[in-house]
């Protein structure tokens, strides 16, 4: 108990700490709100590339940030702020795909047409080919998970985020995230040796 | 190497893999921040007010708890009172006066005593 207020008291007195910016930007701060923004964007941005494609990006970065700005005041001190973001993000990350999922087939098709017409690299050396490869083919595999597994194994081998945390941000508990992670990596495993690709 | 360890290795692998091969996310616009900043400011809301609202809520709960405990600390400690017939007030008129005319002949009868004794 003691040691989470004094890291409150630590956190609030801290003129760089997420709850000292959030403590401005309650106070209408905008240009702290921006301070957060710059932060964070990149690990958000991430994570909706990895869960949504790369379709609309910035609106659902700036959807995140909107919302998380409205939600300021019903975030708890006491919460991380990282852990309360991501799970705005994978919120808006769902309502993109329930909105989507009636045009998801003719997407895929649409990518895989234009993955189809990757210009050539005749120029380019066998590792930068090989990379291409690689990364269409990880892409591709993270796409064919359900959004359940591609969830956890995004946030947990992708962003590095711990199962505990994982849990809170999904609303599930640690050893649902254990099992869908062990599922997903199973699946993509069997996916890249359907590639061809030897681990 | 027993089975565990080479599942646990398989994974590392694979976590690996993915890792190095992962698609980055293109960047974003070069307006990206400054059009989500100036929608906040565009719909600003009143963050303080709302907020100190919210936390001067509860603040009426003091008095009301004060005067609550100060009354039923009253009501404890009241003593307890009751009415008072007829009978009971003659009653103790009576003891009243009783005790009122021994106290002062005893008192005359210890005067006289001490004047005796001094004379």
């Amino acid at each position: 108990m003691f040691a989470v207020v004094s890291a409150i008291v630590e956190s609030l007195s801290h003129p760089e700490s997420d709850t000292y910016l959030i403590g401005l930007c309650l106070k209408g701060h905008t240009q702290s709100f921006g301070r957060l923004y710059q932060r964070h964007q990149q690990k958000v941005r991430s994570t909706l590339y990895q869960l949504c494609g790369a379709d609309g990006l910035d609106d659902l970065v700036q959807e995140v940030f909107l919302r998380a700005w409205k939600g300021l005041t019903k975030f708890r001190q006491t919460a991380q702020f990282t852990t309360w973001l991501y799970r705005i993000t994978w919120n808006v990350a769902s309502d993109r795909r329930r909105s989507y999922a009636q045009i998801r087939s003719r997407q895929v098709s649409v990518e895989d047409s234009q993955l189809q017409s990757i210009p050539s690299y005749g120029t380019d050396t066998t590792n930068q080919l090989n990379t291409i490869h690689y990364q269409d083919l990880v892409q591709r595999g993270l796409a064919q998970l359900s959004s359940d597994h591609r969830t956890v194994l995004v946030l947990h081998d992708l962003e590095g985020l711990p199962q505990k945390e994982i849990a809170e941000i999904v609303g599930i508990p640690v050893g649902t995230v254990k099992s869908r992670l062990f599922h997903a990596r199973a699946a993509l495993k069997n996916f890249l040796d359907s590639q061809g690709v030897e681990l | 190497m027993n089975h565990q360890d080479f599942d646990r290795d398989r994974e590392q692998r694979l976590v690996a893999f993915i890792r190095q091969h992962r698609s980055i996310a293109p960047p974003p616009a070069i307006d990206l921040q400054q059009s989500i900043l100036a929608q906040i400011q565009h719909q600003a809301q009143p963050h303080r007010n709302i907020s100190s609202a919210k936390s001067f809520k509860w603040l009426w709960l003091i008095p009301a708890s004060i005067v609550s405990a100060s009354m039923i600390i009253w009501q404890i400690n009241r003593p307890i009172q009751t009415a008072l017939t007829d009978t009971d007030r003659q009653i103790i008129e009576a003891s009243l006066v009783t005790g009122w005319s021994v106290a002062t002949s005893e008192e005359s009868e210890s005067d006289q005593l001490l004047i005796t004794n001094y004379q």
